[in-house]
């Protein structure tokens, strides 16, 4: 015998609409992309520069929704 | 800033821009492949999720499900592929019963992208290739790698803990996008929450008898080479792997769902509604944590050296040799358990029979290759739809 299925009510659907935690999400790595590329035009020694354009790069990668 | 540092940081910078873009190209190509379906002769409808669940409708899970319906009036059979498409002898299975299929009794429900999303992501850090391509007679059909997961640009962040709706039960965090870990869905929830409920929708609207969800596993993984049954399917699942065991020459075994382990199909398909819920798994070396080179011939043809050793220390759940586990092999396994579910199933429903042809068996398929089963996009106009 099937059991009764009850649906979930309370948290909002999100269809196509980005919930408030991605968005937020997506602010942080933001955040964080302006940080590291300030950082960048800091840096004096180009192995710290490697270091944040590499470390850049996944941050970017999500910002810009392609990975 | 002085003109050599300038220099260093737009030599560096352009570095990088290049890798963004190399990179980025790459994972926005492969997320976009188009998977071409040829309709076989026995496909009578293409609907889509969302016209089971509404809120789904333009979402990267609004995934193609097709109709085949029989001759005549019988049993309904759910079959579906890419839960984890990174498994994909369960895709192109389905691939092959949605271009060769034609149902005599009773209807066929066909899903080959079960968590679409996940088709178009793979395993960050686990260097799997992007696609993969099997070879036929006129060419060869490409395919998206995909992952066990859905897609963190459709869904996105995961929580510390994964708190499974309704039993309660935790799970590992990631978990919340695995859509073999939400059944049986939430209305209200997460895209792969909403995925599942919106199968359920479907298995209970379309009255579905049968539900069959295709899997594959790693050798290390003791749920392997097996059929996993809801407690209501035990004895069709017996049946089943004890004639196949038997009479077509592959071992398959038999594992009953737990009563207490929460969120996957064989588990909640059972528990919410009347339909029977199987899962299948076949032996995919690919997975194996001990695996050598993560490429597309190890996905296919299932050898690797390193697996074969810590099948040597006695670390494995199935046996491997030199020989590995090629596709066809893992294939063929799943087409001939499937075409005997729809037989053992009609042995005890007389009444309700489910009578599928044009479907290769096991020695079928590795006689002639996942191939030959696919039929060329070109010469078939207006029969192509795309996953």
């Amino acid at each position: 015998m099937a059991r009764a299925f009850r649906p979930a009510v309370g948290r909002m659907a999100e269809r196509h609409s980005m919930p408030v935690v991605t968005v937020l999400y997506y602010a942080l790595v933001a955040f964080v992309s302006v940080i590291l590329i300030v950082n960048l035009l800091k840096s004096r020694k180009w192995e710290r520069d490697a270091l944040y354009v590499l470390v850049l790069l996944p941050f970017l990668l999500r910002l810009l929704r392609l990975k | 800033m002085t003109g050599r540092l300038l220099a260093q940081k737009i030599v560096i910078v352009g570095l990088g821009i290049a890798l963004l873009a190399t990179s980025g190209a790459s994972f926005y190509s492969s997320r976009r492949l188009k998977e071409p379906v040829v309709l076989g002769p026995g496909v009578t409808a293409v609907k889509t999720l969302a016209n089971y669940f509404e809120p789904l409708r333009g979402t990267a899970n609004d995934c193609n499900i097709y109709f085949l319906d029989g001759k005549e009036p019988g049993a309904t059979m759910l079959v579906l592929g890419g839960s984890h498409p990174e498994e994909p002898a369960g895709r192109l299975v389905t691939w092959i019963l949605a271009e060769n299929a034609v149902v005599q009794k009773g209807r066929l429900i066909v899903v080959l992208s079960t968590n679409r999303s996940a088709t178009t992501s793979t395993r960050l850090g686990g260097a799997y290739p992007p696609d993969f391509s099997i070879d036929t007679a006129w060419g060869s059909r490409t395919f998206r790698m995909g992952d066990r997961w859905t897609n963190p640009l459709d869904q996105w962040p995961d929580p510390e803990v994964y708190f499974h709706y309704p039993s309660g039960q935790q799970l590992a965090y990631v978990d919340i996008r695995n859509v073999n870990r939400v059944w049986p869905g939430r209305m209200n929830g997460t895209l792969t929450e909403q995925t599942a409920y919106g199968f359920m929708e479907l298995i209970r609207r379309e009255k579905v008898d049968i539900e069959v969800d295709l899997h594959e596993a790693e050798l290390q993984y003791p749920v392997i080479s097996t059929i996993v049954t809801h407690q209501r399917g035990q004895d069709l699942a017996t049946l089943v792997s004890m004639t196949l065991t038997d009479m077509e020459g592959f071992k398959i075994g038999t594992e009953f769902s737990p009563r207490t382990l929460h969120g996957l199909s064989h588990r909640e398909v059972g528990d919410f509604s009347p339909a029977l819920s199987l899962l299948f798994e076949s032996p995919e070396p690919f997975l194996d944590a001990t695996r050598g080179i993560t490429s597309r011939e190890q996905l296919l043809t299932g050898k690797d050296e390193f697996v074969v050793k810590a099948g040597q220390h006695g670390l494995l759940f199935e046996r491997i040799d030199e020989k590995g586990w090629p596709i066809a092999v893992r294939v063929g396994r799943h087409t001939s358990a499937l075409l005997q579910v729809a037989e053992t199933w009609g042995e005890d429903h007389p009444g309700k029979r489910l009578v599928i042809t044009e479907v290769p068996r096991y020695k079928d398929v590795i006689e002639k290759g996942v191939g030959y089963y696919l039929h060329d996009p070109a010469k078939a106009a207006g029969r192509v739809v795309y996953e």
